[in-house]
Protein backbone atom coordinates (compact mmCIF):
# COMPACT_ATOMS: atom_id res chain seq x y z
CA UNK A 1 0.00 0.00 0.00
CA UNK A 2 1.12 3.11 -0.70
CA UNK A 3 1.16 6.35 1.70
CA UNK A 4 -0.10 9.53 0.81
CA UNK A 5 -1.66 12.66 2.13
CA UNK A 6 -3.07 15.24 -0.21
CA UNK A 7 -4.92 18.34 0.76
CA UNK A 8 -6.96 20.23 -1.96
CA UNK A 9 -8.16 23.61 -1.64
CA UNK A 10 -8.19 23.49 2.47
CA UNK A 11 -9.30 26.39 3.72
CA UNK A 12 -9.63 26.54 7.74
CA UNK A 13 -11.29 29.04 9.75
CA UNK A 14 -10.73 28.61 13.26
CA UNK A 15 -13.72 30.13 15.55
CA UNK A 16 -13.57 31.85 18.62
CA UNK A 17 -16.28 31.77 20.86
CA UNK A 18 -17.34 34.47 23.59
CA UNK A 19 -15.67 37.76 22.94
CA UNK A 20 -15.01 37.75 26.80
CA UNK A 21 -12.85 34.81 26.92
CA UNK A 22 -9.37 34.70 27.43
CA UNK A 23 -8.82 32.55 24.20
CA UNK A 24 -10.32 35.63 22.09
CA UNK A 25 -6.98 37.77 23.86
CA UNK A 26 -5.29 35.17 22.40
CA UNK A 27 -6.90 35.48 18.94
CA UNK A 28 -6.50 39.10 18.66
CA UNK A 29 -2.69 38.61 19.74
CA UNK A 30 -2.46 36.18 16.90
CA UNK A 31 -3.56 39.20 14.35
CA UNK A 32 -0.44 41.09 15.57
CA UNK A 33 1.52 38.26 14.34
CA UNK A 34 0.01 36.40 11.34
CA UNK A 35 -3.47 35.02 11.36
CA UNK A 36 -5.73 36.55 9.68
CA UNK A 37 -8.92 37.68 11.82
CA UNK A 38 -12.63 39.13 10.68
CA UNK A 39 -15.82 39.04 12.15
CA UNK A 40 -18.20 36.43 11.98
CA UNK A 41 -22.04 36.75 13.47
CA UNK A 42 -22.26 38.26 16.83
CA UNK A 43 -20.27 36.56 19.39
CA UNK A 44 -18.20 34.36 17.33
CA UNK A 45 -15.13 35.74 15.68
CA UNK A 46 -13.78 33.73 12.80
CA UNK A 47 -9.86 33.33 12.11
CA UNK A 48 -8.93 32.54 8.58
CA UNK A 49 -6.19 30.20 10.05
CA UNK A 50 -5.40 28.34 6.47
CA UNK A 51 -6.25 29.65 3.32
CA UNK A 52 -6.60 27.41 -0.21
CA UNK A 53 -3.93 25.12 0.71
CA UNK A 54 -2.53 22.30 -2.11
CA UNK A 55 -0.35 19.78 -1.12
CA UNK A 56 0.68 16.28 -1.93
CA UNK A 57 3.11 14.58 -0.09
CA UNK A 58 4.39 11.26 -1.05
CA UNK A 59 5.97 8.13 0.15
CA UNK A 60 9.48 8.94 1.39
CA UNK A 61 8.91 12.38 1.83
CA UNK A 62 10.39 13.95 4.86
CA UNK A 63 8.44 17.49 4.79
CA UNK A 64 9.68 20.67 6.67
CA UNK A 65 6.35 22.95 7.36
CA UNK A 66 8.51 26.64 8.39
CA UNK A 67 6.74 30.08 8.48
CA UNK A 68 6.89 32.65 11.59
CA UNK A 69 4.78 32.58 14.40
CA UNK A 70 1.51 31.93 13.66
CA UNK A 71 2.04 31.55 10.06
CA UNK A 72 -0.29 28.28 10.21
CA UNK A 73 2.14 25.55 10.77
CA UNK A 74 0.21 24.18 14.13
CA UNK A 75 -2.92 24.30 12.25
CA UNK A 76 -2.02 22.81 9.42
CA UNK A 77 -0.35 19.91 11.05
CA UNK A 78 -3.71 19.32 13.04
CA UNK A 79 -5.77 19.04 10.08
CA UNK A 80 -3.22 16.78 8.38
CA UNK A 81 -3.20 14.80 11.69
CA UNK A 82 -7.34 14.88 11.40
CA UNK A 83 -7.81 16.64 14.76
CA UNK A 84 -9.50 19.77 12.87
CA UNK A 85 -11.49 19.25 10.10
CA UNK A 86 -11.34 21.91 6.86
CA UNK A 87 -13.93 24.37 6.57
CA UNK A 88 -13.84 24.32 3.07
CA UNK A 89 -11.64 21.58 0.72
CA UNK A 90 -10.71 17.94 0.60
CA UNK A 91 -8.32 16.02 2.76
CA UNK A 92 -7.57 12.51 1.94
CA UNK A 93 -4.93 10.32 3.71
CA UNK A 94 -3.60 7.10 3.16
CA UNK A 95 -2.04 5.45 5.86
CA UNK A 96 -2.37 5.33 9.36
CA UNK A 97 -0.46 8.63 11.16
CA UNK A 98 1.26 9.31 14.16
CA UNK A 99 0.93 12.46 15.68
CA UNK A 100 2.71 14.54 18.23
CA UNK A 101 1.57 17.51 18.25
CA UNK A 102 1.98 19.17 21.92
CA UNK A 103 4.37 17.82 24.14
CA UNK A 104 3.13 16.59 27.28
CA UNK A 105 0.45 15.48 25.46
CA UNK A 106 -1.47 11.94 26.31
CA UNK A 107 1.41 11.62 29.61
CA UNK A 108 0.23 11.21 32.94
CA UNK A 109 2.52 13.94 34.93
CA UNK A 110 1.74 11.88 38.08
CA UNK A 111 3.25 8.49 36.58
CA UNK A 112 6.78 7.06 35.97
CA UNK A 113 7.78 7.64 32.69
CA UNK A 114 7.76 3.83 32.44
CA UNK A 115 4.19 3.68 33.00
CA UNK A 116 3.58 6.56 30.34
CA UNK A 117 5.41 4.67 27.84
CA UNK A 118 2.71 2.17 28.50
CA UNK A 119 -0.10 4.91 28.12
CA UNK A 120 0.92 5.89 25.28
CA UNK A 121 1.67 2.66 23.71
CA UNK A 122 -2.24 2.08 24.72
CA UNK A 123 -2.94 5.08 22.96
CA UNK A 124 -1.24 3.73 19.30
CA UNK A 125 -3.58 0.53 20.48
CA UNK A 126 -1.10 -1.88 21.07
CA UNK A 127 -1.06 -4.65 23.23
CA UNK A 128 0.94 -4.69 26.30
CA UNK A 129 2.87 -7.76 25.10
CA UNK A 130 4.30 -5.56 22.14
CA UNK A 131 4.95 -2.27 24.45
CA UNK A 132 6.93 -4.78 26.94
CA UNK A 133 9.24 -6.33 23.71
CA UNK A 134 9.85 -2.42 22.80
CA UNK A 135 10.30 -1.20 26.20
CA UNK A 136 13.85 -2.00 26.64
CA UNK A 137 14.75 0.10 23.08
CA UNK A 138 12.46 3.04 24.22
CA UNK A 139 14.32 3.47 27.01
CA UNK A 140 17.95 2.87 25.15
CA UNK A 141 16.72 5.73 22.84
CA UNK A 142 15.37 8.60 24.94
CA UNK A 143 18.41 8.13 27.03
CA UNK A 144 16.81 9.00 30.55
CA UNK A 145 18.09 5.92 31.94
CA UNK A 146 16.86 5.69 35.66
CA UNK A 147 14.92 8.75 35.44
CA UNK A 148 12.59 6.38 33.88
CA UNK A 149 11.02 5.40 37.45
CA UNK A 150 10.24 8.65 38.42
CA UNK A 151 6.94 10.90 37.81
CA UNK A 152 6.88 12.48 34.38
CA UNK A 153 5.81 15.95 36.36
CA UNK A 154 9.86 15.90 37.41
CA UNK A 155 10.94 15.96 33.77
CA UNK A 156 12.16 19.22 31.78
CA UNK A 157 10.52 20.35 28.76
CA UNK A 158 13.76 18.64 26.89
CA UNK A 159 13.22 15.34 29.04
CA UNK A 160 9.56 14.96 27.99
CA UNK A 161 10.67 15.80 24.48
CA UNK A 162 12.76 12.42 24.50
CA UNK A 163 10.17 10.42 25.73
CA UNK A 164 7.48 11.54 23.98
CA UNK A 165 9.92 10.99 20.54
CA UNK A 166 11.03 7.65 21.72
CA UNK A 167 7.90 5.83 21.74
CA UNK A 168 6.44 8.02 18.69
CA UNK A 169 9.07 6.81 16.26
CA UNK A 170 9.80 2.91 17.87
CA UNK A 171 6.44 1.71 17.27
CA UNK A 172 5.91 1.84 13.54
CA UNK A 173 3.79 4.42 11.56
CA UNK A 174 3.09 4.97 7.97
CA UNK A 175 3.04 8.71 8.43
CA UNK A 176 4.64 10.54 11.45
CA UNK A 177 3.50 14.43 12.12
CA UNK A 178 5.69 16.49 14.47
CA UNK A 179 5.50 19.66 16.00
CA UNK A 180 8.54 21.74 17.02
CA UNK A 181 8.99 20.37 20.54
CA UNK A 182 11.21 18.31 18.98
CA UNK A 183 14.04 21.39 19.30
CA UNK A 184 13.15 21.33 23.21
CA UNK A 185 16.00 18.57 22.96
CA UNK A 186 19.52 19.07 23.07
CA UNK A 187 22.07 18.90 20.24
CA UNK A 188 22.93 15.39 21.10
CA UNK A 189 19.69 14.04 20.97
CA UNK A 190 18.26 16.56 18.03
CA UNK A 191 20.93 14.60 15.84
CA UNK A 192 19.84 11.05 16.83
CA UNK A 193 16.43 12.05 15.91
CA UNK A 194 17.75 13.20 12.98
CA UNK A 195 18.91 9.96 12.24
CA UNK A 196 15.91 7.87 13.13
CA UNK A 197 13.84 10.24 10.98
CA UNK A 198 15.90 9.08 8.34
CA UNK A 199 15.82 5.65 8.77
CA UNK A 200 11.77 5.76 9.00
CA UNK A 201 12.21 7.33 5.70
CA UNK A 202 14.23 4.87 4.01
CA UNK A 203 11.59 2.30 5.30
CA UNK A 204 8.98 4.75 2.74
CA UNK A 205 7.55 6.65 5.44
CA UNK A 206 5.86 10.09 5.70
CA UNK A 207 7.40 12.69 8.30
CA UNK A 208 5.66 15.99 8.60
CA UNK A 209 7.74 17.74 10.83
CA UNK A 210 7.23 21.84 11.92
CA UNK A 211 9.96 23.30 12.90
CA UNK A 212 11.57 27.08 12.70
CA UNK A 213 15.61 25.07 12.78
CA UNK A 214 17.03 25.58 9.61
CA UNK A 215 19.49 23.51 10.58
CA UNK A 216 17.63 20.88 11.22
CA UNK A 217 15.32 21.32 8.25
CA UNK A 218 19.05 20.82 6.07
CA UNK A 219 19.90 18.03 7.82
CA UNK A 220 16.82 15.98 7.78
CA UNK A 221 14.02 16.89 5.37
CA UNK A 222 13.93 16.79 1.64
CA UNK A 223 11.01 19.23 0.85
CA UNK A 224 9.68 22.57 2.21
CA UNK A 225 6.68 24.25 2.77
CA UNK A 226 6.59 27.64 3.60
CA UNK A 227 3.58 29.20 4.85
CA UNK A 228 2.86 32.84 5.36
CA UNK A 229 -0.55 34.23 6.62
CA UNK A 230 -1.83 30.55 6.57
CA UNK A 231 -0.79 30.10 3.02
CA UNK A 232 1.33 28.09 1.57
CA UNK A 233 4.78 31.33 0.25
CA UNK A 234 6.93 28.15 -1.21
CA UNK A 235 6.55 24.34 -1.69
CA UNK A 236 9.49 22.79 -3.18
CA UNK A 237 12.82 20.87 -2.41
CA UNK A 238 15.17 22.03 0.31
CA UNK A 239 17.99 22.85 -1.81
CA UNK A 240 15.29 25.44 -3.63
CA UNK A 241 14.45 26.58 -0.31
CA UNK A 242 17.67 27.38 0.88
CA UNK A 243 18.11 29.21 -2.53
CA UNK A 244 15.08 31.24 -2.00
CA UNK A 245 15.41 32.20 1.74
CA UNK A 246 18.85 33.05 0.30
CA UNK A 247 17.26 35.62 -2.68
CA UNK A 248 15.08 36.55 -0.01
CA UNK A 249 17.26 37.76 2.20
CA UNK A 250 19.33 39.58 -0.09
CA UNK B 1 -19.25 14.56 -0.13
CA UNK B 2 -21.20 12.20 2.43
CA UNK B 3 -24.28 13.72 4.25
CA UNK B 4 -23.48 15.22 8.24
CA UNK B 5 -25.97 12.52 8.70
CA UNK B 6 -23.76 9.82 7.41
CA UNK B 7 -21.01 11.24 8.77
CA UNK B 8 -22.32 11.29 12.56
CA UNK B 9 -23.44 7.48 12.08
CA UNK B 10 -20.06 6.62 11.07
CA UNK B 11 -18.06 8.47 13.76
CA UNK B 12 -20.24 6.52 16.52
CA UNK B 13 -19.34 3.19 14.00
CA UNK B 14 -15.60 4.04 14.21
CA UNK B 15 -15.81 4.29 17.92
CA UNK B 16 -17.64 0.99 18.53
CA UNK B 17 -14.71 -0.36 16.73
CA UNK B 18 -12.43 1.16 19.34
CA UNK B 19 -14.17 -0.95 22.48
CA UNK B 20 -10.59 -1.88 23.19
CA UNK B 21 -8.63 1.51 23.45
CA UNK B 22 -11.76 3.21 25.70
CA UNK B 23 -11.91 0.02 27.58
CA UNK B 24 -8.61 0.29 28.57
CA UNK B 25 -8.18 4.12 28.54
CA UNK B 26 -11.63 4.30 30.87
CA UNK B 27 -10.18 1.88 33.12
CA UNK B 28 -6.65 3.61 33.54
CA UNK B 29 -8.08 7.08 34.18
CA UNK B 30 -10.62 5.46 37.21
CA UNK B 31 -7.24 3.98 38.65
CA UNK B 32 -5.41 7.18 37.93
CA UNK B 33 -8.05 9.18 39.52
CA UNK B 34 -7.54 7.80 42.70
CA UNK B 35 -3.55 7.32 42.61
CA UNK B 36 -1.58 8.04 45.61
CA UNK B 37 -4.35 6.81 47.76
CA UNK B 38 -4.33 3.73 50.10
CA UNK B 39 -8.20 2.27 49.09
CA UNK B 40 -8.11 3.33 45.47
CA UNK B 41 -11.10 2.91 43.63
CA UNK B 42 -12.82 1.70 46.77
CA UNK B 43 -13.26 5.46 47.19
CA UNK B 44 -16.24 5.03 45.27
CA UNK B 45 -17.81 2.39 47.43
CA UNK B 46 -16.94 4.43 50.04
CA UNK B 47 -19.14 7.29 48.81
CA UNK B 48 -22.23 4.93 48.96
CA UNK B 49 -21.79 3.70 51.95
CA UNK B 50 -21.34 6.75 54.21
CA UNK B 51 -24.65 9.12 52.03
CA UNK B 52 -26.42 5.51 52.37
CA UNK B 53 -26.11 5.34 55.99
CA UNK B 54 -26.61 9.32 56.74
CA UNK B 55 -29.76 9.36 54.29
CA UNK B 56 -31.33 6.38 55.63
CA UNK B 57 -30.41 7.89 59.20
CA UNK B 58 -32.46 11.08 58.69
CA UNK B 59 -34.92 9.01 56.52
CA UNK B 60 -35.42 6.57 59.53
CA UNK B 61 -35.49 9.46 62.34
CA UNK B 62 -37.26 12.44 61.00
CA UNK B 63 -40.13 10.48 59.07
CA UNK B 64 -40.19 7.84 61.55
CA UNK B 65 -40.01 5.03 58.89
CA UNK B 66 -38.08 1.84 60.53
CA UNK B 67 -35.03 1.75 59.65
CA UNK B 68 -34.26 -1.75 58.85
CA UNK B 69 -37.09 -1.42 56.56
CA UNK B 70 -35.89 1.77 54.21
CA UNK B 71 -32.57 0.48 54.31
CA UNK B 72 -32.28 -1.77 51.23
CA UNK B 73 -34.35 0.46 49.49
CA UNK B 74 -32.76 3.97 50.06
CA UNK B 75 -29.15 2.63 49.20
CA UNK B 76 -30.51 0.17 46.38
CA UNK B 77 -31.95 3.76 45.26
CA UNK B 78 -28.83 5.87 45.85
CA UNK B 79 -26.93 3.50 43.88
CA UNK B 80 -29.44 3.20 40.80
CA UNK B 81 -29.04 7.30 41.54
CA UNK B 82 -25.11 6.89 41.00
CA UNK B 83 -25.59 5.69 36.94
CA UNK B 84 -28.93 7.97 35.79
CA UNK B 85 -27.98 11.13 37.77
CA UNK B 86 -24.67 11.58 38.56
CA UNK B 87 -23.78 10.64 35.43
CA UNK B 88 -25.72 13.78 33.75
CA UNK B 89 -23.40 15.75 36.52
CA UNK B 90 -20.25 14.37 35.09
CA UNK B 91 -21.33 14.08 31.11
CA UNK B 92 -20.75 18.11 31.15
CA UNK B 93 -16.61 17.41 31.40
CA UNK B 94 -16.55 14.67 28.86
CA UNK B 95 -15.13 16.99 25.92
CA UNK B 96 -13.46 19.46 28.89
CA UNK B 97 -11.50 16.49 30.73
CA UNK B 98 -10.01 15.21 27.41
CA UNK B 99 -9.18 18.18 25.97
CA UNK B 100 -5.59 17.66 26.02
CA UNK B 101 -6.19 14.29 23.79
CA UNK B 102 -9.06 15.71 21.35
CA UNK B 103 -6.53 18.14 20.10
CA UNK B 104 -3.61 15.59 19.58
CA UNK B 105 -5.31 12.79 18.30
CA UNK B 106 -7.37 11.77 15.85
CA UNK B 107 -10.03 9.57 17.73
CA UNK B 108 -14.36 9.65 16.89
CA UNK B 109 -16.29 12.33 18.45
CA UNK B 110 -18.55 9.64 20.33
CA UNK B 111 -14.79 7.81 21.44
CA UNK B 112 -14.82 10.49 24.73
CA UNK B 113 -18.94 9.51 25.17
CA UNK B 114 -18.25 5.56 25.07
CA UNK B 115 -15.20 6.66 27.79
CA UNK B 116 -17.50 8.54 29.80
CA UNK B 117 -20.07 5.69 30.04
CA UNK B 118 -17.15 3.01 30.50
CA UNK B 119 -16.07 4.88 33.47
CA UNK B 120 -19.81 5.02 34.77
CA UNK B 121 -20.39 1.29 34.77
CA UNK B 122 -17.02 0.85 36.82
CA UNK B 123 -18.36 3.23 39.19
CA UNK B 124 -21.29 1.58 39.24
CA UNK B 125 -19.93 -2.02 39.14
CA UNK B 126 -18.05 -1.22 42.23
CA UNK B 127 -20.78 0.37 44.13
CA UNK B 128 -22.65 -2.89 43.56
CA UNK B 129 -20.16 -4.99 45.08
CA UNK B 130 -20.18 -2.62 48.20
CA UNK B 131 -24.13 -2.60 48.09
CA UNK B 132 -24.55 -6.51 48.67
CA UNK B 133 -21.39 -6.61 50.38
CA UNK B 134 -23.40 -4.45 52.61
CA UNK B 135 -26.87 -5.92 52.66
CA UNK B 136 -24.95 -9.19 53.09
CA UNK B 137 -23.62 -8.19 56.74
CA UNK B 138 -27.21 -6.35 57.52
CA UNK B 139 -28.65 -10.11 56.56
CA UNK B 140 -30.78 -7.97 54.21
CA UNK B 141 -29.49 -9.58 50.99
CA UNK B 142 -32.25 -10.18 47.89
CA UNK B 143 -31.22 -12.21 44.99
CA UNK B 144 -31.21 -9.72 42.43
CA UNK B 145 -33.69 -9.93 39.89
CA UNK B 146 -32.56 -11.50 36.07
CA UNK B 147 -34.10 -8.36 34.64
CA UNK B 148 -30.97 -6.04 36.29
CA UNK B 149 -29.04 -7.07 33.58
CA UNK B 150 -31.16 -5.27 30.68
CA UNK B 151 -31.52 -2.58 32.72
CA UNK B 152 -28.56 -1.68 33.54
CA UNK B 153 -27.83 -1.98 29.28
CA UNK B 154 -30.64 -0.20 28.70
CA UNK B 155 -29.80 2.50 31.36
CA UNK B 156 -25.92 2.67 30.36
CA UNK B 157 -27.40 3.46 26.51
CA UNK B 158 -29.57 6.29 28.05
CA UNK B 159 -25.94 7.67 29.93
CA UNK B 160 -24.46 7.70 26.04
CA UNK B 161 -26.78 9.41 24.61
CA UNK B 162 -27.49 11.92 27.75
CA UNK B 163 -23.69 12.44 27.32
CA UNK B 164 -24.24 13.82 24.12
CA UNK B 165 -26.87 16.31 24.71
CA UNK B 166 -25.47 17.39 27.87
CA UNK B 167 -21.74 17.43 27.01
CA UNK B 168 -22.20 19.38 23.60
CA UNK B 169 -24.00 22.48 24.94
CA UNK B 170 -21.71 22.68 28.16
CA UNK B 171 -18.65 22.82 26.24
CA UNK B 172 -20.26 25.83 23.64
CA UNK B 173 -21.64 27.64 26.58
CA UNK B 174 -19.57 27.22 29.88
CA UNK B 175 -22.54 28.39 32.19
CA UNK B 176 -24.28 25.46 31.30
CA UNK B 177 -21.37 23.42 32.79
CA UNK B 178 -21.57 24.71 36.08
CA UNK B 179 -25.38 25.14 35.38
CA UNK B 180 -25.42 20.94 35.19
CA UNK B 181 -24.35 20.48 38.89
CA UNK B 182 -27.16 22.26 40.83
CA UNK B 183 -29.79 21.38 38.37
CA UNK B 184 -28.78 17.12 38.75
CA UNK B 185 -29.38 18.07 42.29
CA UNK B 186 -32.42 19.50 42.01
CA UNK B 187 -33.41 16.18 40.19
CA UNK B 188 -31.90 14.49 42.95
CA UNK B 189 -34.50 15.97 45.23
CA UNK B 190 -37.69 15.19 42.68
CA UNK B 191 -36.81 11.89 42.45
CA UNK B 192 -37.79 9.37 44.76
CA UNK B 193 -34.80 7.87 46.10
CA UNK B 194 -34.82 8.47 49.34
CA UNK B 195 -38.44 8.55 49.64
CA UNK B 196 -41.47 6.96 47.82
CA UNK B 197 -44.06 8.16 45.07
CA UNK B 198 -46.58 6.70 47.97
CA UNK B 199 -45.32 9.00 50.46
CA UNK B 200 -45.71 12.09 47.87
CA UNK B 201 -49.32 13.95 48.31
CA UNK B 202 -51.36 12.82 45.31
CA UNK B 203 -51.62 16.70 44.34
CA UNK B 204 -47.50 16.39 43.67
CA UNK B 205 -47.17 12.48 41.92
CA UNK B 206 -47.23 13.82 38.23
CA UNK B 207 -43.46 14.51 39.29
CA UNK B 208 -42.71 11.25 39.57
CA UNK B 209 -44.97 10.03 37.22
CA UNK B 210 -43.33 12.14 34.28
CA UNK B 211 -39.89 11.86 35.52
CA UNK B 212 -37.55 10.08 32.74
CA UNK B 213 -35.16 9.53 35.69
CA UNK B 214 -37.75 8.52 38.29
CA UNK B 215 -38.48 5.75 36.18
CA UNK B 216 -34.83 4.77 35.00
CA UNK B 217 -34.34 4.71 38.98
CA UNK B 218 -37.13 2.54 39.13
CA UNK B 219 -36.41 0.05 36.65
CA UNK B 220 -32.81 -0.43 38.35
CA UNK B 221 -33.85 -0.36 42.17
CA UNK B 222 -36.93 -3.15 41.27
CA UNK B 223 -34.30 -5.68 40.39
CA UNK B 224 -31.79 -4.81 42.90
CA UNK B 225 -34.11 -5.25 45.49
CA UNK B 226 -35.43 -8.59 44.16
CA UNK B 227 -38.18 -7.38 41.71
CA UNK B 228 -39.54 -7.25 38.38
CA UNK B 229 -39.27 -3.88 37.23
CA UNK B 230 -42.82 -2.64 36.23
CA UNK B 231 -43.76 -2.78 32.45
CA UNK B 232 -44.63 1.48 33.15
CA UNK B 233 -40.78 1.91 33.83
CA UNK B 234 -39.96 -0.39 30.76
CA UNK B 235 -41.49 1.87 28.48
CA UNK B 236 -40.89 5.30 29.85
CA UNK B 237 -36.83 4.10 30.05
CA UNK B 238 -37.50 2.37 26.27
CA UNK B 239 -39.23 5.80 25.02
CA UNK B 240 -36.81 8.34 26.63
CA UNK B 241 -33.84 6.51 25.00
CA UNK B 242 -35.47 6.19 21.85
CA UNK B 243 -35.76 10.24 22.12
CA UNK B 244 -32.58 11.11 23.51
CA UNK B 245 -30.89 8.87 20.90
CA UNK B 246 -32.47 11.34 17.98
CA UNK B 247 -31.38 14.11 19.63
CA UNK B 248 -27.59 13.18 20.38
CA UNK B 249 -27.54 12.29 16.82
CA UNK B 250 -28.90 15.48 15.70
CA UNK B 251 -26.66 17.33 17.51
CA UNK B 252 -23.60 15.08 16.46
CA UNK B 253 -24.74 15.83 13.13
CA UNK B 254 -24.42 19.52 13.63
CA UNK B 255 -21.49 20.36 15.89
CA UNK B 256 -19.14 17.26 15.03
CA UNK B 257 -16.94 19.05 13.59
CA UNK B 258 -17.05 22.17 16.01
CA UNK B 259 -16.73 20.45 19.01
CA UNK B 260 -13.06 21.39 19.13
CA UNK B 261 -12.80 24.54 18.48
CA UNK B 262 -14.91 25.04 21.70
CA UNK B 263 -12.09 23.55 24.09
Amino acid sequence: MTHQIKLTNVDLDYYVYSLRSQSLRSAVFNLAVGGRMYKAAGDVAAVRALSEINLEINEGDRIALVGHNGSGKTTLLKVIAGIYHPTRGELSIDGDITSMIAIGAGMDPEATGLRNIHKLGMMRRLSRKVIDSRIDAIADFSGLGDFLHLPVRTYSAGMQARLMFAVATEFDADILVLDEWLSAGDAAFVQKAGERMQRMVEEAKIVVLATHDEDLVQRVCNRVCELSGGRIAFLGSTEDWVAYRAAAAA
Amino acid sequence: MSSPLMAAFKDVGDAIRLAPLWWRLGLDQTASRFQRSILGPFWMACNLLVVAFALAFIVGGLMGVNLRESYPQVVAGLLAWSLVGTTIAEAQAIFLYNAGLMQSQRLPLTFYVFLHAQKAATNFLTQLIAFWAMMLVLGRFAAPHWTLLPAVALVLLSVCFLGFIIAIPSTRFRDVAYMMSYVVQLLFYVTPVFWTRAQMSPKYRWVVDYSPLAHQVELLRAPLTGHAPAAIDWLWSLGTVGAFALIAIALLALFRKRVVFWL
